[in-house]
């Protein structure tokens, strides 16, 4: 596109184009390799999941089983459980986290002082960068029956709650907690697009006598509607990902009903004995999953905000 | 000084050493005084040779002074006897041996892991020179390099603690030299294979297939895991009780804390006994409690007709359930114990000190102790036997000290007797108290004036295979606990004017690592008899394979649910029915078919 493109609106020969071009092409290319090597060569891989393998006989030596991993994933007795707790889990973390992020980036960007601006932005990334297992540990403290969550609770005069161990609390912590950690970080891209949108269009709807919340509303809404399509869009390939490490940490037995997902069921299979194979299956399904869900929200995102790459 | 005189030393030292090392290893009671006054013997023979220089008679063998052990030349330091090298060795020319090694290491300046006080000594000794294929640190590294070195086919001659997936990959694909025969020809009898036959052979468990040995045992110390029961002794005092013997004693000294109110923290926020997430757990336990109605969660015994019975869903649980459901709906459990780990609860509970009863390895003494004794100095702790249930039965989980990995041969390795020879005669030096070994001055030790700093590396930890590596892992089990005796029974009655630095430095120890000790042996002790071993030890079943994790997750979620009180006990019946027709009556079939056929 860049080359039909640069050659179409000046007209020069290719050469002319390539001469002063190519560093940019270079810059690329080591971008492209990475890809290459690391996205696309190792999908070669997901052939174990056809196979029982083993690493001494390798992928040519494996001995091909057919469906037979998948037909284990969805002949377990629990797999509607652990299906739907984790789409379940997972899209309201994407709902919430997306709606979450674009409230935040609005409130952020109306903010007049730039030190209060900057530094609270500084302070909501900062959960992004801890891991789960400290946070895990972090969590278990604050929301245990005498930690400061269950204080505060007692003091309004209310019963104390088992945040991580009710199968009432169990999903409302889950997301709770990722939302916190996460949605800080979510606001980067918004945050960018929103400098995006020209002032003047808000000087003069300022003029008009255009309130706050009628900017926001008629201006700057709008304005970051393809961001918000777009990242809407990419994000349903993770449709499946309730998060691996997070539950991991925080779940027990008596929260399975509400909080076992594929990918901790599956850890647990794996505990039991190795299984490259299932856990390759696991990873094809989900793929395949979110490779659909990716076509059809781009085919959406193309009808409803004009985004498309080519 | 005289020939003859140096000859008599040596003769009594031989004669000395290998007396004390027939009775040590088998030794499960205290020392006589007879032994006592052997082991005496023994020293002041070492005292004597140190004095004359016996030094000039190890030369003879060829091995530099400054390779060996021990501080002989210091005025308080002691001598370490080599064992006799063992036949045909050193081998010349020397061999090179190529093994891998879990890090990480700490070294004395300038010594790495090819050349370390190990492999000098193994080298000048035995003629084995050891070159590191690959190493790694945390166990998701290890399986990597594993199947690495599998799909390149460049396995190392010596693999240290494989895991059990990469195993029965070698195995399937004949990738592994069987050592059956050179194990039965070069092992040593004493400190190889009579240390390795406890337990009903348990610790071949997975070194042995089909009756052939395609590994070497990596095992762990005896009772390593074994629960005793930690009191407040402090406590006890303030309720003017003492502590319990049976399982209803202990239901009334936990309430009596609880009521009391006497921890540290807030108000009402006492516990009478801690729990985690993990029944049969390796720190805050509840396997005592279950073990006093003679049952085990997860562990497969034989029952009266001699077949392997998985103790999960027997109606003894339901018993237990009941009196685990009263006390969590009385308090005296944590509202939220099910979702805290083990270790948790040696910060959360213990080290917080708002409990005073708890079921844990002697271990605690150095993990969870130490942080409530720093919350508060007048926290004294205290151990006793597990309590006897209502019929009178007193057991709880038996530690297996064979976790799922094994030491590798690679096909075609040549020099198995070599390696085999290697850890015997390390095993013989490190394993009888009566050598003295205590490592090398600069590395595991250093001297400061008189007085020892033993805030070294652990040259055991430079090994290459047993008796050393990461894991300390010995030949024998009893290792630990011989060594403890022999410091209380045989250092300790040594006349204080006579004892060397390293004497001293362990007896004069702090009360906590002194408590260590003896809670140790008194487990060690118990662990043969007290214990209720998981008799299926071998790899997962097919049923196992498939419907193992499902079974395993029911399980949890329903034992959990009855003693939170999310589920009514009557649960246990529906769920003893699912678990059945889920698979379980199929893996008791082939449980029982590979019980009866091993």
């Amino acid at each position: 596109m860049l080359l039909k493109a640069g050659l179409a609106k000046r007209h020069e020969p290719l050469r002319a184009y390539l001469g002063r071009s190519w560093p940019l092409y270079a810059m690329i290319l080591p971008g492209l390799l990475f890809i290459l090597l690391f996205r696309y060569l190792p999908m070669y891989g997901v052939i174990i999941a056809f196979q029982d393998f083993s690493p001494a006989k390798g992928f040519a030596a494996s001995r091909w089983v057919g469906f037979d991993n998948f037909d284990f994933l969805f002949s377990i007795p629990e797999f509607s459980r652990i299906f739907s707790n984790t789409l379940i889990i997972a899209v309201l973390k994407l709902a919430l986290d997306q709606l979450g992020a674009i409230v935040l980036a609005l409130l952020i960007n109306e903010a007049r002082n730039l030190v209060f601006r900057r530094s609270i932005q500084t302070l909501i990334y900062l959960p992004h960068f801890l891991s789960w297992i400290v946070l895990g540990g972090i969590l278990l403290d604050i929301l245990s029956p005498f930690g400061i969550v269950n204080n505060v609770v007692r003091a309004l005069g209310h019963e104390p709650q088992l945040f991580l161990g009710s199968n009432d609390w169990f999903r409302i912590t889950i997301i709770g907690s990722s939302l916190w950690k996460g949605v800080g970080f979510s606001t980067v891209v918004y945050l960018a697009a929103l400098t995006a949108i020209s002032p003047t269009l808000q000087e003069a709807a300022a003029i008009d006598g255009a309130g706050r919340f009628r900017r926001i509303w008629h201006i700057i809404l709008p304005g970051i509607r393809p961001t918000v399509v777009l990242l809407a869009a990419l994000s349903l390939g993770d449709v499946l990902q309730a998060g691996f490490e997070q539950i991991l940490t925080l779940y027990s037995p008596a929260v399975y009903r509400t909080g076992d997902v594929i990918d901790t069921y599956v850890y647990r299979v794996g505990l039991v004995s190795a299984q490259y194979s299932l856990a390759g299956a696991v990873g094809l399904f989900k793929s395949v999953i979110g490779f659909f869900l990716i076509v059809a929200s781009y085919w959406l995102a193309d009808r409803y905000a004009g985004y498309r790459i080519l | 000084m005289a020939e003859w005189k140096v000859q008599a030393i040596k003769d009594e030292l031989e004669e000395g050493r290998s007396e004390m090392s027939k009775e040590l290893p088998i030794s499960r009671g205290a020392f006589s005084r007879r032994d006592f006054l052997r082991g005496s013997s023994v020293g002041l023979a070492a005292a004597m040779a140190s004095r004359y220089g016996l030094a000039a008679a190890q030369d003879a063998s060829g091995i530099p002074q400054e390779l060996i052990p021990g501080s002989p030349g210091h005025p308080r330091g002691w001598t370490t006897t080599l064992p006799p090298i063992p036949e045909g060795m050193p081998v010349s020319p020397p061999v090179t041996i190529s093994g891998s090694r879990r890090a990480p290491w700490e070294f004395a300046e300038g010594d790495n892991i090819e050349n370390s006080p190990f492999t000098r000594l193994t080298a000048a000794a035995l003629g084995i020179n050891w070159q590191l294929a690959f190493s790694w640190v945390d166990p998701d590294e290890g399986l990597q390099k594993y199947n690495l070195a599998v799909a390149s086919g460049e396995l190392p001659d010596f693999m240290e603690t494989v895991p059990l997936q990469v195993y029965s990959d070698l195995l399937e694909n004949d990738l592994l030299e069987d050592i059956t025969d050179v194990y039965e020809e070069v092992a040593s009898q004493e400190w190889i294979k009579d240390p390795l036959s406890f337990g009903d052979g348990v610790a071949w468990r997975l070194a042995e297939v089909n009756g052939r040995k395609m590994g070497f045992p990596y095992i762990e110390q005896a009772a390593q895991n074994d629960k005793v029961m930690w009191l407040r002794e402090d406590w006890l005092e303030a309720v003017g009780m003492s502590a319990p013997t049976t399982i209803e004693e202990l239901h009334a000294v936990a309430s009596a804390f609880k009521t009391a109110d006497l921890g540290q923290g807030a108000e009402g926020t006492t516990l009478g006994m801690v729990a985690c997430n993990t029944l049969d757990a390796w720190y805050g336990s509840l396997d005592p409690v279950f073990g006093a109605w003679g049952v085990m969660p997860g562990s497969w015994t034989p029952d009266a007709n001699g077949d392997l019975e998985y103790n999960s869903v027997r109606p003894e649980i339901k018993e237990v359930l009941s009196v685990l459901q009263g006390w969590y709906a009385e308090g005296l459990f944590a509202q939220d114990f099910f979702t805290l780990r083990p270790g948790q609860t040696a910060f959360a509970h213990v080290g917080a000190n708002i409990v005073g009863v708890h079921f844990s390895p002697a271990f605690a003494a150095v993990f969870g102790l130490p942080d409530s004794v720093a919350n508060d100095p007048d926290a004294r702790w205290t151990f006793a036997d597990i309590p006897a249930g209502p019929t009178g039965i007193k057991k709880k989980s038996w530690s297996n000290p064979v976790p799922d990995t094994v030491y590798c041969f690679r096909k075609g390795f040549e020099h198995v007797d070599l390696v085999l020879k290697q850890i015997g005669w390390w095993a013989e030096l490190m394993q009888n108290p009566v050598n003295r070994y205590h490592g090398w001055e600069g590395t595991d030790y250093f001297w400061v004036g008189d007085e020892l700093d033993l805030n070294g590396y652990d040259s055991s930890k430079h090994f290459f295979g047993p008796p050393g590596t990461n894991g300390g892992s010995r030949t024998d089990p009893y290792f630990e606990a011989n060594w403890i005796r022999h410091r209380r029974e045989v250092w300790a009655n040594t006349a204080e004017d006579q004892r060397d630095a390293m004497m001293e430095a362990f007896l004069g120890g702090d009360a906590l690592s002194q408590l260590w000790d003896r809670a140790n042996v008194f487990a060690v002790d118990r662990w043969a008899h007290d214990g209720i071993r998981n008799h299926f030890t071998t790899v997962p079943t097919e049923t196992m394979k498939r419907a193992g994790t499902s079974l395993d997750g029911l399980e949890q979620e329903t034992l959990f649910n009855i003693i939170i009180g999310q589920e009514p006990l009557d649960r246990f019946d529906s769920f003893v029915e699912e678990w059945r027709s889920g698979g379980g009556d199929r893996i008791t079939g082939e449980v029982n078919e590979w019980y009866h056929g091993s």
